[in-house]
């Protein structure tokens, strides 16, 4: 099995100055590469801050997460972000000052990557979201939301990780550009080898996936494996 | 870099609010350098001026009351009609020594000394000295000297100019029955060159006549200034007899000859002591400024080093130079006029006596000074050519038996300095009015300082709240712009901070945007308030006119940019440094302000924009970014 992450009984509290809340109450579980997860659940269940957790964004409070064998809590979770793990979303998010092509360069500056170096690829990218060259240059804003989110994946992959994490990456779509995202998100897994985790409430892209985990309360479980 | 590259570029996407931001901030820390610089600027003049102007006071006793004095004119045969000041009590100086006074010099009542000339030349010749003498003469019959009659002189006992005539003409001119004098009879008597009955007709065609002049007489006081008693009368006549140089009204008419020879031919010189001597009017007015040398220092005044200033006419005559030694001699004080008026005083004391050395000592030459053509010379403030100043407290020994004159306080002989300002002013009319003295008028002279210290303080206030509003408006901007690039832009460092960007990376990214819009404002304001504010501070000094001709800061500040310390002279009588002025405000503003208040902006603005950067990065990234 090539498992890539690991989380053995991750605990997460969120404490402010006046309460402890439980977001997740002893996670385990395992992603490999080449497969695409789903995890489902309702809103407040805890499933962003798993993912939170598994972009390394933060720790967990209990329990371990391995990456590859390797503790997260001891990484350079900058690092990992940088090189191993990028996360898309609902929203898109993407620079809305920095053209498409910019946007997707982003993350291989912070490589150091070459600039032109890392326009070829960009463009190599961006051709294989099927991204049409006219809209290069272009600034997010003035592209279609299925457009933007296969930028987003675009940039994902010009970072060179191995995992894809995925917040409702088709929240905002219609069900033709939803159908577009769904497909990429399983080319990457199977043919490019990724680990995709999504999050989320859509049943057409958790029918698409080869794992189904379901969240409730905090807690993880299995729903098709 | 890439990274600062980048946010850069980004700023450049949205001009219109880069611009902006750039457009205010450059405006409002214009409005601060502007504010600082011209603030700055006024505080310095206001010290400039400080330093420059002299306040002070004159004392005058004013007159118990006015007396109407009839004086017999031969010529006109009738009364002419004079108004008399009477004085009764003599006020004394210490009057003005009262609590809060806060005086920086004075009150003084300033005595002029009559010195000994011993060496020295005081005066080309006789031409056109006041022609008087001594005389023994008898008429050529008997006669009433109601008119010219005719006298025969037998004897000269002292006398300005030979005489080379006689008989000549005689008249009691302001006598109206004058004693009978016989042609038998040989009379000694005072006179002075006088009235020609027939000027208005005939002209210098006129008959050249004498008239009586005050015989020995007395005007000793002691140091309080009560006039002493005396035996001696002031006859101007008085019959000669047999052994008649043997008593002591004799001997008081020899005594008297004598004094006049040592005061009028020897030319003794008048020496006045000072604490101060910004007190005396042709100082503090300019009208006499130094040529050469130094002024007293206030080691000088407080030590009492045996220092003088003289006149350049008393050192080019004597070839006297700064450095040199000058002994005086000082006999008897004057307290009621100044050397420049002319004293009234007796020659002999009330004993009949010649006044005593009582101070005698060698001063160095300080200071050589030259008198300008004159102002306000009716009034007594005039110099007397040859007048040595000394420093007050350099005469060791007391006066107080050698007071030939004493009288009541006058502008000329009393002031006091006070710190300038108005305040100073108001708060000493306060105080003096408080004491309840009502014959004594106080008039205040600060060289036009009230107006410009008012100006100045205006234009201080104004700057003032030039740089409050400029500093508020820029914080607002500050405030504001920082959360426009920085705080909505919280979304924007969690994608940074997801796709891996340090936090250190992150703001970097964003602070530089933000540091190359403030620096580039801060420099380009800094420089627009600089040149405002030299414009303003040109304008202000342009803008402020006022008669130099009583302000002290003309001739500093003329002296100053010319690199000189004082403008040599012909003869000593020219240089007319009174009228238009030459300005004396500092314009020059300080750039160093503008770039502290350029710089405190910018560094306001990296500090906010700092905390803003914190606070973003406080932020959760994916609370921010995710949908859950």
């Amino acid at each position: 099995m090539d498992k890539i992450i690991e989380a053995a009984n991750v605990s997460y509290i969120y404490q402010t100055k006046y309460q402890k809340t439980k977001a997740l109450s002893e996670v385990s579980c395992s992603f490999e590469r080449g497969k695409v997860y789903a995890i489902t659940g309702k809103s407040g269940s805890g499933k962003s801050t798993f993912l939170s957790l598994l972009a390394g964004l933060d720790v967990p409070t209990e329990g371990t997460l391995l990456v590859e064998g390797e503790d997260i809590r001891k990484m350079n979770r900058d690092a990992y972000r940088l090189n191993r793990a990028s996360v898309i979303y609902q929203a898109f998010h993407l620079f809305p000052l920095l053209t498409v092509m910019e946007n997707v360069m982003f993350p291989m500056e912070l490589q150091h990557v070459a600039k032109k170096e890392a326009k070829a690829r960009a463009q190599e990218y961006l051709a294989q979201v099927d991204l049409p060259e006219t809209l290069y240059r272009k600034m997010p804003g003035m592209i279609s939301g299925g457009e933007q989110q296969r930028v987003a994946i675009a940039r994902a992959m010009a970072a060179g990780g191995e995992i894809l994490l995925a917040d409702e990456p088709t929240g905002n779509l219609d069900s033709q550009n939803e159908q577009v995202i769904v497909n990429l998100l399983c080319k990457l897994a199977h043919d490019k080898n990724y680990a995709v985790i999504v999050v989320t409430h859509n049943e057409a892209v958790a029918a698409a996936a080869d794992v189904v985990y379901g969240m409730k309360d905090g807690e993880l479980s299995v729903v098709r494996g | 870099m890439r990274i600062i590259r980048s946010s850069l570029s980004r700023l450049w996407r949205t001009p219109v609010k880069t611009a902006f931001f750039f457009l205010l901030l450059a405006f409002t820390v214009a409005l601060v350098c502007a504010g600082g610089s011209l603030w700055k600027l006024c505080g310095d003049n206001l010290e400039r001026f400080e330093t420059i102007f002299t306040t002070i006071g004159t004392v005058e006793q004013t007159p118990e009351r006015m007396e109407q004095e009839s004086v017999w004119y031969a010529d006109e045969e009738n009364y002419r009609y004079f108004n008399r000041s009477v004085y009764g009590e003599t006020v004394s100086v210490d009057v003005l020594d009262f609590e809060g006074a806060g005086y920086l010099s004075g009150p003084e009542q300033r005595a002029c000394y009559e010195a000994l000339p011993l060496e020295y030349k005081l005066k080309e010749d006789r031409e056109g000295y006041w022609q008087h003498m001594v005389i023994e003469a008898s008429p050529l019959e008997d006669c009433v000297p109601a008119g010219p009659v005719k006298i025969e002189v037998k004897r000269v006992l002292f006398s300005v100019y030979p005489v080379n005539t006689s008989p000549i003409y005689l008249c009691d001119h302001n006598t109206e029955h004058p004693q009978k004098l016989y042609a038998d009879k040989t009379y000694l008597m005072a006179l002075g060159s006088g009235w020609a009955h027939e000027w208005k007709e005939k002209g210098s065609a006129a008959i050249f006549e004498y008239v009586p002049i005050q015989g020995p007489y007395s005007t000793q006081a002691d140091g309080n200034g009560n006039r002493l008693p005396t035996d001696l009368a002031g006859d101007w006549i008085v019959e000669l007899t047999p052994g008649f140089y043997e008593t002591k009204e004799g001997q008081s008419w020899l005594k008297l000859c004598e004094e006049y020879e040592r005061h009028d031919l020897s030319n003794s010189f008048p020496v006045t002591a000072t604490e101060d001597l910004n007190l005396i009017m042709a100082f503090y007015t300019k009208q006499a400024y130094l040529a050469e040398g130094a002024l007293f220092s206030e080691e000088d005044y407080r030590q009492g080093n045996r220092v003088c200033l003289v006149s350049g006419r008393f050192a080019r005559r004597n070839k006297l130079k700064v450095g040199d030694s000058l002994h005086l001699a000082l006999r008897y004080a004057n307290y009621a006029a100044s050397p420049g008026r002319g004293g009234a005083e007796g020659y002999l004391n009330a004993a009949g006596e010649i006044y005593q050395i009582f101070e005698e000592g060698d001063y160095t030459i300080k200071g050589i000074y030259d008198v300008g053509v004159g102002t306000d010379g009716d009034l007594g403030y005039t110099l007397e050519r040859n007048e040595v100043f000394i420093p007050k407290a350099s005469i060791k020994n007391s006066d107080e038996n050698n007071i030939a004159l004493h009288g009541p306080m006058k502008g000329y002989t009393t002031a006091f300095r006070i710190p300038n300002g108005s305040e100073s002013i108001e708060n000493y009319k306060k105080l003096w009015e408080a004491q309840g003295v009502d014959n004594v008028e106080i008039t205040f002279y600060d060289g036009g300082y009230t107006k410009l210290e008012g100006g100045l303080q205006n234009m201080k206030e104004m700057s003032l709240i030039l740089l409050m509003t400029g500093a508020i408006s820029a914080g607002c901007i500050v405030i504001f712009f920082c959360y426009l690039f920085i705080g909505k832009e919280k979304r924007r460092t969690a994608i940074e901070r997801s796709l891996g960007m340090t936090k250190g990376a992150c703001a970097r990214s964003l602070l530089a945007g933000i540091v190359a819009i403030a620096l580039s404002g801060c420099i380009a304001g800094a420089f627009t308030g600089q040149y405002f504010a030299g414009t303003a501070a040109a304008r202000m000094a342009f803008a402020e006119t006022f008669d130099t001709r009583f302000s002290n800061g003309e001739i500093q500040f003329s002296r100053e940019h010319s690199g000189e310390e004082g403008a040599e002279t012909g003869d000593g009588e020219s240089t007319e440094t009174g009228g238009a002025a030459a300005n004396p405000y500092l314009t020059e503003t300080d750039w160093r302000m503008s770039a502290a208040c350029g710089g405190l902006v910018f560094l306001l603005t990296v500090g906010t924009a700092l905390l803003g950067i914190y606070r973003n990065l406080q932020e959760e990234p994916l609370s921010l970014l995710s949908s859950d």
